[in-house]
């Protein structure tokens, strides 16, 4: 798809289930994505829609009792899903690393800024000197310019405002260079000015680390401003995937066209934003057409009985849906 | 060789940029200012002072003072601050001498209680499952029978001595342990920082000692805080019924148990005992209650 760039991570195929006695929930049902090298992919969706899980199946810590059931996920060429549990573990916060939606409880009340990026770094970069280890913990502090860091590192983190916190998350994920950064919503619970800081702040360390970053998040302005590429996801489904400036400007998905006219734009004049009509399907139900199929307005019979494969319409543009069978020529069959 | 290395990890995590030592530092500034823990710790300090000093005092002891009875039942005097009891031992000797009998049971009881409690309770609750299954059932089993009873069966089955009687607390008082701590275990557990650092790469018993516990530190050392006043309650009601420390050891429930018998004529063979035994068993709730304010670094920098 993109000559001359080497995929970080390649999901193909990805299934998560939760196994209950009720019955079972498909969270991700055939998850396709790639991220390449350098690059910050957002995965937009609304609440439920399995954007988090497929995080959380990268790292291999879906919630029990869901379980990855099908698919692969190959990082940097190695098959994540086979991994023993040891070998997943060494992973994860030096290679992989993930930064949480609320940094106010993302970090352990009881110790100090300084333990907790100590803990972290000495666990995987085996430095157990401390003037070493305090030299580093003072270095990452200053690289997510915070001020006064060396008052802060003998602070405790209910000392520190939401966005202090949420660069020591930062600090602490970007630690150890990982080749991807997962953030999970990382502005969500901060106010609109220090979103705005922390998403540059975000957006200029993962380039200078050199590493990919996935950004989860269900604020289109946030990927506009921040991100390469956009997957839109619904119901544990991707339904369109393109590069951004191209998704904005030719959404083609009936749902990515929802979302956008539901976003309000600067200077456009309206009484009332438009919203798109219905729920998030049951996914405890297996269907097997189109879920979006209940909210869609150009419903069609095919749309009910099979569902759409991913078909590329442009270059680079995917999208799962009957009214593109490929090639971008409307079908009103 | 591993655990070396895991232990010296622990420990740097704990102490890295000198949280460590101004942690506990503060603790104690912060405490100095709690009237609650100012005046527990120091009638617990007194106690223990008095039990550690007791052979350099010079304060005879009882257990090789010869019975002297035409000094029976004597009332206080300058000779004899609290008096003699009923075979003319002075029974302010025998006061400070039982405080080493009743802390000792007392705090080692206590001690292994927590070892148990704590080991079982994280079990259970930071793993779950089969495991929390078994520990949680064992422990309800245990909490069924009122702690001072199921003493009083193993000590009356063991028969009468020290060893038994700190047994018999410790098999009595550990599910407390258990239950507290598997209850935070199971809320911590489910704290975002926990997943946090599982997603930063750490380990299950990393996550356990190193997040999980130290977090329930506070309501733990608040526990064991009063479970010590229960312990020497608990001593003390076991002598006093005659299955706890052997009767000729100067315990503060066989005083109680003797000087009950002459209450009418030698009211003070009773009652100086059992007014240091409350201050004591007071000083410890007391410590315990103004902990729980001191131990929360949310706390940390209010003043009270």
């Amino acid at each position: 798809m993109m000559p001359g760039r080497k995929p970080i991570i390649e999901i193909k195929g990805l299934r998560t289930q939760f196994i209950l006695r009720e019955g079972t929930v498909t969270a991700l049902d055939g998850i396709d994505l790639t991220i390449y090298e350098n690059e910050s992919l957002g995965i937009v969706g609304e609440t439920g829609c399995g954007k988090s899980m497929t995080a959380f199946s990268i790292l291999r810590l879906v919630p029990s009792p869901g379980r990855i059931t099908a698919g692969s996920i190959r990082f940097k060429g190695v098959e994540l899903t086979k991994l023993t549990e040891d070998e997943m573990r060494s992973i994860r916060g030096r290679l992989i690393s993930m930064i949480f939606q609320d940094p106010s409880t993302s970090l352990d009340p009881v110790f100090t800024i300084g333990s907790q990026l100590g803990e972290v770094i000495s666990l995987h970069q085996s430095i157990y000197d401390e003037q070493v280890l305090s030299k580093k913990i003072l270095e990452m502090l200053k690289f997510v310019k915070i001020a006064a860091p060396e008052s802060v590192v003998k602070q405790y983190p209910h000392e520190l405002s939401g966005g202090m916190k949420q660069r020591v998350m930062i600090a602490l994920a970007l630690s150890c260079n990982p080749s991807l950064l997962i953030a999970d919503e990382p502005t969500t619970a901060l106010d609109v000015t220090i979103q705005a800081q922390v998403l540059r702040l975000l957006k200029d360390l993962v380039k200078r680390v050199g590493s990919s970053m996935m950004l989860i998040t269900h604020n289109l302005g946030i990927v506009a401003e921040t991100c390469d590429r956009v997957c839109i996801m619904y119901a544990g489904r991707i339904v369109e995937e393109a590069e951004t400036f191209e998704l904005f400007g030719k959404p083609m998905h009936p749902y990515t066209k929802g979302l956008l006219t539901a976003f309000p734009k600067l200077g456009e004049q309206k009484e009332e934003l438009s919203v798109i009509r219905g729920i998030v399907p049951n996914l405890m139900n297996p269907f097997p057409g189109c879920s979006f199929v209940d909210r869609c307005d150009f419903a069609t019979d095919q749309c009910r009985r099979v569902r759409p494969k991913m078909a590329e319409v442009a270059p680079g543009h995917l999208v799962a849906c009957h009214l593109y069978p490929s090639g971008g020529e409307k079908d009103n069959a | 060789m591993m655990f070396r290395k895991r232990l010296n990890n622990l420990m740097l995590s704990w102490k890295s940029s000198g949280g460590f030592k101004q942690t506990l530092l503060e603790i104690v500034s912060r405490g100095s200012r709690n009237p609650m823990v100012a005046l527990g710790a120091s009638i617990i300090i007194t106690m223990v002072a008095l039990a550690i000093l007791a052979p350099v005092l010079p304060i005879a002891d009882p257990t090789l003072s010869a019975i002297n009875v035409e000094e029976r039942l004597l009332p206080p005097s300058g000779r004899h601050w609290f008096g003699t009891d009923n075979v003319g031992q002075d029974v302010f000797s025998r006061v400070i001498w039982g405080t080493r009998v009743s802390l000792t049971v007392a705090s080692l009881a206590i001690f292994f209680s927590l070892i148990i409690g704590v080991m079982l309770g994280l079990t259970a609750g930071y793993f779950g499952g089969i495991a929390d299954y078994i520990i949680a059932g064992t422990i309800d089993l245990f909490w069924t029978f009122p702690a001072f009873l199921l003493a009083l069966a193993f000590a009356a089955a063991l028969g009468s001595s020290l060893v038994n009687v700190i047994l018999a607390i410790s098999v009595s008082y550990w599910a407390g342990f258990g239950r507290l701590m598997r209850g935070q275990a199971l809320t911590v557990r489910e704290r975002q920082f926990i997943e946090a650092s599982r997603a930063l790469g750490a380990k299950s018993w990393r996550i356990m000692f190193t997040h999980v516990l130290p977090n329930c530190i506070a309501p733990l050392t608040v526990w064991a805080s009063v479970g010590v006043a229960d312990a020497i309650t608990i001593e003390s009601s076991l002598s006093f019924l005659g299955a706890g420390t052997p009767p000729s050891t100067p315990s503060w429930g066989n005083m109680l148990n003797l000087g009950m018998q002459y209450i009418g004529e030698a009211w003070w063979v009773v009652t100086f005992p059992g007014v240091i035994l409350l201050i004591t068993v007071l000083g410890f709730n007391l410590l315990g209650d103004g902990l729980r304010d001191v131990l929360d670094p949310r706390m940390k920098g209010m003043r009270r």
